[in-house]
């Protein structure tokens, strides 16, 4: 890990660090709804205006032009400021934004990355459906060529803020003669057109960032066709790299400080049995250690992947083993906050809700990617193994 | 031994059931959101007499019935604090408390609950307290009731409960009673409390895992069922395996009390851990099972999950129960216990089985030298001929075998407990257990020339037998050998390999499993021979494992078997093998060794110094410990319900692969987690204290290969125990 304590490094922590500590928003994050996205917007243009938006994007295209080290550099000072999660403007800065730079056309690129970067759009997914999660291939949402147009029917779910969303990076099936992922094209959709309908859906933490979206008669122009049409999957794929891999960043600096803010409960917690602190029983200090270690070998991980993903444009199966690793130790973490606790720790409030990013935490493990099918990409990609039995 | 309800006990659990599937459907649950109360029901649990079912009068029922209830009550989340009712109710009649108070909380009524801790100085989240009128709680020696004026406020929380924050001491008491039996009383509760609470969270993560099972059957994903992928399936079978041997723990503990164990307080925290642990990984793999639609509102998955977390959790971290249940096991620590009343079910093997045992070990007290016990191994490797013929002289080799054949016709109970008795001795159990089942199945299936050829023998300790199943390239997948036996005349001729033949340097001969019809369903091909090892053309290689242990490859060329020498019908392999396998008790071989383990390791820990004290002191150290005493306890519940279901038989596919799927695994996990806690003394190799345990952590990594690995026993537990496909 040489490379991240080069001086050039250190200075551009700094400078991070300086712009960061004057300019993080200080009023109160909304929870949900249009007021969610107008505030992430609203940081998200101070940010390109203080120049610290797409950091590894390409300059032609407002992004700072530098590696994603100093990107992942951005994220590490960005969560140890205390500054939002990217949230709404998740799919459009680590999903879509990436994909269109390597997949996109030129046309592609001047519309949407500037508008991303300048907080003047975001983005939502539209890949799953109530059909097709793990099973992505055997999607059904069709899209069929009208003129110069696609016109798609069908539905996705578990698609993020959907509500307030500009655009969504879709998958529709637009070849049906030919079967599964051979047959699928990945579109710019725009939320606004005629036909799109929004119903959302309340997690079991209460949150409602969820939604299904159906399609009627969705009219899309096919210069919206990213890649060619029919070659979606591959697209896709790359999409879900990004996720599976660098996409995480900001939500495992977000872990590894809820492993810090756990640690000074267990410091400031009185334990009603032996009246000293939680943390002085060896066992609550042994599990807090064992936590601290595992988002710093997570962090390590991601390091490891960073330096890789610099001498490919693509990202590799490994993304898969930071996510796999991230979804399962996100419920530990968020899990052994509620246990170490006590009872105190099953009320949710204003001030600590454990129960809700417990519960929250749950959604590493499946969405992008259940640890299964992880797994699986590990075991084929990664270690060679043969595929295991999928379709019938 | 007596693993079954009584009729009464049968008819309770059921009108239990329906009334809780009327009185707590889904619906009812859900609209009881987010306070978690459902007064309905409430008054309707009253007229069931659910409130007054522990009261200490005639009326009342023993514990072991009110766990069913509980479990009932879990099973339908009920919304209603039950628990901390029934044994309010009887703590506050006990104390000679508010006699109309207890008559309203009986009928529906009116809600009472207790603190479960002694710290009345500090606010406590109390459950029930949100929507009680009455509230007990334990000041030092002094026992006192809150009456609430107004509810109090239920802040919301990760289950929806009807919990609340109360400052005990701050508020009007009226004292119920005060003094050492007070206080011994209230805690008591507390302790009855946690195996309530237990039951029902075993049943909490045992629907979980039925509703996820479910969903896996009807989902599909790649063209197929998800419950078809072993990455699905899998989970499941070892969540239920967990679940049931938490069921059971309640069940063995409340039987301890009423037997008067001096165990029975650590019992109780073993139960409580345990149940905590094994629902949270039940709800949580029932949650994952439906993929994203888990954490979505509309689905039930979540219900199941919240309440079973924070049921377990408002007593504090389940942890805590285990350096709790370890300073009550090895350190003295003790707690007063509930009357429990009487318990009908019985986990002894029984007085035959008992008088069987005491034989075997007077036998071997006679017979075992330390000298002998100091090259004892328990693989083939110990196998002592003259120490065989002994056994068998006096009829202790094979007591499952009719008397006509040199056993005793006794039951599955009586071998176990002779068995342990073997294990215990360091007696090496290999042998017989191979040529116990070869026998039984040439009693059963042999022709009359093959009876009289080896079974007087194998009765009298002459010879012994192997098992020739796996080849190199047939494991698990043990229908596709390609060991031929092609008829010769009134003979087999037999080529081929065969891999583990374990014992085939020692034995007489091998239980031989051949393809007869190539052109057959790989399954449909198969028939069994036994093949005299002496038999020309019979070649055996030494092959040495890591356990110290020698087992061997087999070669077979043109080796001629007699047709008589033919077990069952010709391409009839197949049900054989399924009778065999019925014979099979799952975890017998290791639950021996997980406790001899153990026992090592507290030996260890006891003697040990560590600081100032002794290294059982540590809560760390105490905290392994117990876990592993309890996986070992549970080892034990499973196979003897295995064992039972048996006897009587009472078919139920799942349980003996779940005894050996569970205690395999168990005893691999633990003997090295011992290796490490006793380090480095363990890395000595030796037979006493910390060589025991370097022993056995290498003899757990054969456990879940042999006797079908984990994978395989996994497969059926899913299939058996949910009705999932079969997996791949």
């Amino acid at each position: 890990m040489r490379l991240i304590a080069e001086p050039a490094l250190d200075t551009f922590r700094e400078e991070c660090r300086d712009w960061l500590s004057d300019n993080v928003p200080r009023a109160k994050r909304p929870h949900e709804g249009l007021a969610l996205r107008d505030y992430d917007l609203a940081w998200q243009r101070t940010q390109y205006e203080g120049g610290w938006a797409g950091v590894s994007w390409p300059a032609e295209y407002g992004g700072r032009g530098l590696s994603v080290l100093e990107q992942l550099i951005w994220h590490e000072e960005y969560a140890r400021a205390g500054a939002p999660p990217s949230a709404s403007m998740f799919v459009a800065l680590s999903h879509a934004g990436p994909t269109l730079i390597v997949q996109g056309s030129e046309a592609q690129k001047q519309r949407h990355l500037p508008a991303i970067l300048k907080g003047e759009e975001n983005w939502c997914q539209g890949f799953s459906e109530p059909g097709a999660g793990s099973d992505l291939a055997g999607l059904k949402t069709r899209g069929v060529i009208d003129g110069d147009h696609l016109v798609v029917n069908g539905t996705k779910i578990w698609t993020s803020y959907a509500q307030g969303a500009d655009w969504q990076e879709l998958l529709v099936h637009t070849d049906p003669e030919r079967p599964r992922h051979k047959g699928i094209s990945w579109i710019i959709c725009d939320m606004r057109a005629p036909g799109i309908e929004i119903r959302p859906i309340t997690a079991m933490s209460g949150l409602t960032h969820f939604a299904q979206v159906f399609y009627d008669d969705v009219r899309i122009p096919l210069t919206n066709v990213v890649g060619a049409l029919h070659e979606g999957w591959r697209v896709a794929m790359t999409t879900l790299g990004f996720e599976r891999g660098t996409g995480t960043i900001a939500h495992q600096i977000e872990l590894a400080n809820a492993v810090e803010r756990l640690v000074e409960r267990a410091r400031t917690t009185i334990s009603p049995q032996s009246g000293l602190s939680l943390i002085a029983d060896d066992a609550v200090a042994a599990q807090l250690a064992q936590l601290r270690a595992e988002v710093a070998a997570l962090r390590s991980l991601t390091v490891a992947s960073v330096s890789r993903g610099m001498r490919e444009t693509v990202p590799g199966a490994e993304g898969n083993i930071v996510a796999l690793y991230f979804g399962e130790l996100s419920r530990r973490v968020h899990g052994a906050a509620l246990e170490l606790l006590g009872p105190d720790a099953l009320i949710r409030s204003e001030s600590h809700n454990l129960p809700l990013h417990y519960l929250e935490s749950f959604k590493w493990a499946i969405g992008g990617g259940t640890s299964e099918i992880r797994r699986n990409a590990i075991g084929e990609r990664v270690l060679g193994l043969p595929r295991g039995p999928r379709a019938a | 031994m007596n693993l079954g309800l009584t009729e009464d006990q049968a008819l309770l659990s059921d009108s239990f059931r329906r009334f809780f599937e009327a009185e707590s459907s889904i619906e009812r649950v859900r609209a009881s959101e987010p306070l978690g109360f459902d007064p309905a029901l409430w008054r309707s649990l009253g007229e069931m007499g659910a409130l007054a079912m522990r009261l200490p009068d005639d009326e009342g029922l023993g514990l072991f019935e009110a766990t069913l209830v509980m479990a009932e009550a879990g099973r339908h989340l009920a919304s209603a604090p039950l628990a901390e009712a029934i044994v309010a109710v009887r703590l506050l009649t006990q104390l000679g408390g508010d006699t109309e108070l207890v008559g309203r909380v009986c009928a529906g009524e009116a809600v009472l609950t207790l603190a479960l801790h002694d710290t009345g100085d500090t606010s406590q989240l109390v459950p029930g307290a949100a929507v009680a009128d009455a509230v007990l709680f334990l000041d030092g020696d002094t026992v006192s009731l809150v009456r609430v004026a107004g509810k109090p406020a239920s802040p919301l929380n990760h289950g929806s409960l009807p919990l609340a924050s109360l400052t005990l001491k701050s508020l009007a008491r009226e004292v119920v009673a005060s003094g050492a039996e007070a206080r011994a009383t209230y805690l008591a509760a507390i302790e009855e409390w946690k195996l309530l609470t237990a039951a029902a969270l075993a049943a909490m993560g045992r629907r979980a895992l039925e509703v996820a099972a479910d969903y896996a059957k009807e989902r599909h994903q790649f063209g197929r069922p998800i419950a078809s992928f072993q990455a699905i399936a899998h989970p499941l079978a070892d969540r239920i395996a967990d679940i049931t041997g938490a069921e059971l723990l309640v069940w063995w503990v409340v039987k301890q009390i009423a037997d008067g164990s001096a165990d029975a307080a650590g019992l109780i925290a073993m139960a409580y851990w345990w149940a905590a642990h094994a629902s949270a990984e039940a709800v949580a793999r029932g949650l994952h099972t439906f993929g994203g639609y888990g954490l979505t509102t509309e689905y039930d998955a979540q219900l199941y999950h919240r309440r079973a977390r924070a049921t377990a959790l408002i007593l504090g971290d389940p942890r805590d129960q285990l350096p709790l249940a370890g300073r009550r096991l090895w350190l003295g620590e003790t707690a007063p216990l509930p009357d429990v009343g009487d318990v009908s079910i019985d986990f002894a093997l029984g007085a035959t089985a008992d008088a069987f045992a005491a034989e075997t070990q007077a036998f071997f007290d006679s017979a075992l030298t330390p000298d002998w016990k100091a090259r004892a191994h328990y693989s083939y490797d110990g196998h002592d001929w003259a120490l065989n013929k002994a056994l068998g002289e006096r009829g202790l080799l094979f007591p499952l075998w009719p008397k006509e054949h040199g056993g005793r016709g006794a039951d599955d109970y009586a071998a176990a407990a002779a068995l342990a008795v073997w294990d215990d001795e360091g007696v090496s159990i290999h042998a017989q257990a191979v040529s116990n089942m070869v026998g039984q199945v040439a009693i059963r299936f042999g022709s009359d020339e093959l009876k009289r050829d080896i079974v007087p023998r194998l009765a009298r300790g002459e010879i012994i037998s192997s098992l020739g199943y796996s080849e190199p390239s047939s494991g698990s997948d043990i229908f596709a050998a390609e060991t031929r036996a092609v008829r010769d005349g009134d003979d087999w001729v037999v080529n081929g390999q065969k891999m583990f033949t374990s014992g085939a340097n020692l034995a007489h001969h091998v239980l031989l499993l051949t393809r007869t019809d190539p052109d057959a369903p790989k399954h449909k091909g198969i028939t069994l021979f036994i093949v005299p090892l002496e038999q020309p053309g019979v070649e055996i290689h030494p092959i040495h494992t890591f356990q110290d242990e020698r087992t061997n490859a087999t070669f077979y060329s043109d080796v001629r078997v007699p047709d008589s020498y033919r077990i069952g019908p010709v391409n009839g392999g197949l049900q054989i093998l399924a009778w065999v396998l019925s014979l099979e008790q799952g975890g017998f071989g290791f639950v021996g060794p997980h406790r001899h383990a153990l026992e090592a390791a507290l030996d260890w820990a006891r003697d040990a110094e560590r600081g100032a004290g002794k290294v059982i002191e540590d809560p760390r150290v105490l905290e392994r410990l117990a876990a592993v005493a309890t996986r070992s306890r549970v080892s034990y519940l499973l196979f003897w319900r295995s064992m039972w279901l048996k006897e009587e038989g009472i078919a139920d596919r799942a349980a003996g692969p779940m005894s050996k799927l569970f205690s395999s695994e168990a005893f691999l996990r633990d003997s090295n987690d011992l290796f490490d806690l006793a380090a480095p003394a363990t890395l000595v190799r030796g037979k006493d204290k910390f060589g025991r345990i370097e022993l056995e952590a290498r003899h757990s990594a054969a456990t879940t290969i042999y006797g079908g690995t984990s994978e395989v026993q996994r497969s059926q537990v899913a299939e058996a125990s949910f009705g999932l496909p079969k997996s791949r």
